[in-house]
């Protein structure tokens, strides 16, 4: 009876010690980690024109294109993984993923998280409405109801317009969804990505009736590194080397995007 | 991308995700399960205490929530331990999640289901002579399993559903498949989505009610 006991004592120790994990990693620079694993772990979402699957099933993009060019340069072998936008940050401090390459909006709240390259594309927040429903500025939209993603830029610029704090603001956790509400009519206007609202609306989908109506704050697109890492630098040098000798423009062109200057 | 067939079938290809999750799922927690309720029910109490702690954090904490720890906390808390890298350690993880949640439901159906048991049939077994683990074999599992048929159904009828979840640690299951197409646009293959829980659901439903009649052995 007595060895019973001790066994279930040793049973019920041992099930703490599976809770309670062991163990240090750790390593001097982000660069020689990425190296030493041989390839660069690049997050995304699914996002025309920045990374997304063509007509014939090639996983292609601008950013997809470009992660490409920059990893040979860096000498690693890019690896795409799709994440959830929402958990991006952690993601990259779990090492589940070693940059986001993804439209990444830069914003002074994400350099104080994360080490982002200088801007290499430009992109605008729009808003967007219903066909037919009158717009005159927006101070139209005051009192009326207003969608954006969750802690997207586009909610920054809802918060930083002195007509738009006015609107009553819904945040999603889509930017996808947000259109949904516009056709749905529960909300009056969405502020979004200018790309995304370009591959969103207009003929083939299902938001004809839906357009962009106003450009507000003009923003720069950049990659997002784990805070203090050091190949963000790295990248910078190759950007600069792939603007020179027109690299970029090229992709740009392709994609009908514009570069940052 | 947009022809209605390819839609389709990407879907098709996503939901076998869902599939896969269900049928691990339900293939581990089933046996964990059992362990968990014995645990639940020993009478050595650090054990049980201990037992019913875990069967508490995991019923009390949105399975949403495990699954975003049991993924990340292994990189952000620096342990030697590591998911593989890429898709296949999402899954995995997903998976391990949905076993511990959904073992912690089922010990507490099947002890339920144990308990209900009169004391007298374990009296019964001990005079005719059956050792303990012969009298829980043959005599208390097989009324158990009878008993428990319909609440372990409604959690399996739950936990298709539930797969839906892995999305929050981008396992690319249906339901984040659909969101693809309504990210450019397109609404109506999130919604057609609904269609194949329908009919997984359905199917498993039938099943259910088989399995029930099959099981109407002992009827007095």
């Amino acid at each position: 009876m007595k060895t019973k006991k001790v066994l279930l004592l040793l049973l019920s120790l041992a099930m703490i010690l599976v809770l309670v994990a062991c163990g240090q990693s750790q390593s001097d620079s982000d660069l020689s980690y990425v190296k030493k694993n041989g390839k660069l772990i690049i997050g995304y979402t699914v996002y025309e024109p920045m990374n997304y699957t063509d007509e014939n099933g090639n996983f292609t993009g601008f950013d997809t294109e470009l992660a490409i060019v920059v990893c040979e340069k860096l000498g690693v072998e890019p690896q795409f993984v799709e994440i959830d936008w929402n958990t991006k940050e952690v993601e990259l401090n779990a090492k589940s993923i070693d940059c986001i390459w993804n439209g990444l909006t830069i914003n002074e709240e994400r350099k104080a998280t994360m080490e982002i390259t200088k801007p290499y594309v430009k992109n605008a927040q729009v808003v967007l409405i219903k066909k037919g429903t009158s717009y005159d500025g927006t101070a139209s939209l005051i009192g009326k109801t207003v969608v954006a993603e969750q802690g997207s830029a586009g909610e920054d610029t809802i918060k930083a317009d002195d007509n738009l704090n006015q609107a009553t603001f819904v945040p999603k956790s889509l930017q996808t969804e947000c259109l949904m509400e516009l056709k749905a009519g529960t909300a009056d206007a969405a502020v979004l990505d200018l790309t995304l609202a370009n591959t969103m609306t207009g003929e083939g989908t299902s938001y004809e009736d839906i357009e962009i109506v106003d450009y507000l704050a003009e923003e720069d697109y950049g990659v997002a590194f784990r805070k203090g890492s050091d190949i963000c630098a790295e990248v910078n040098k190759i950007f600069d080397q792939l603007r020179a000798d027109g690299t970029m423009a090229a992709l740009a062109d392709k994609y009908g995007l514009d570069l940052a200057e | 991308m947009n022809d209605i067939p390819v839609i389709i079938s990407r879907l098709s290809e996503s939901f076998l995700l869902n599939c896969r999750l269900f049928a691990l799922t339900l293939l581990f927690s089933l046996p964990l399960g059992l362990l968990i309720a014995f645990g639940s029910m020993s009478r050595f109490r650090p054990l049980r205490w201990l037992v019913r702690t875990f069967v508490w954090i995991i019923r009390g904490t949105p399975l949403m929530l495990q699954l975003l720890i049991i993924y990340f906390a292994p990189g952000l808390l620096d342990m030697a331990f590591s998911w593989p890298g890429g898709t296949s350690g999402r899954f995995v993880a997903a998976t391990v999640a949905f076993i511990i949640n959904y073992a912690c439901y089922f010990s507490e159906i099947f002890r339920g289901g144990i308990e209900s048991i009169p004391q007298g049939q374990y009296e019964a077994g001990q005079v005719l002579g059956m050792t303990k683990r012969q009298i829980f074999f043959k005599v208390i599992l097989l009324q158990v399993v009878k008993r428990i048929l319909p609440p372990v159904g409604n959690e399996v009828i739950t936990l298709v559903k539930d797969t839906a979840l892995a999305r929050i640690i981008a396992n690319k299951e249906i339901i984040m498949m659909a969101g693809e197409y309504s990210s450019k646009g397109l609404i109506w293959p999130l919604f057609a989505t609904g269609i194949y829980f329908l009919a997984f659901v359905g199917a498993l439903t039938l099943l259910l009610d088989w399995l029930e009649k099959k099981l109407s052995y002992f009827r007095t």
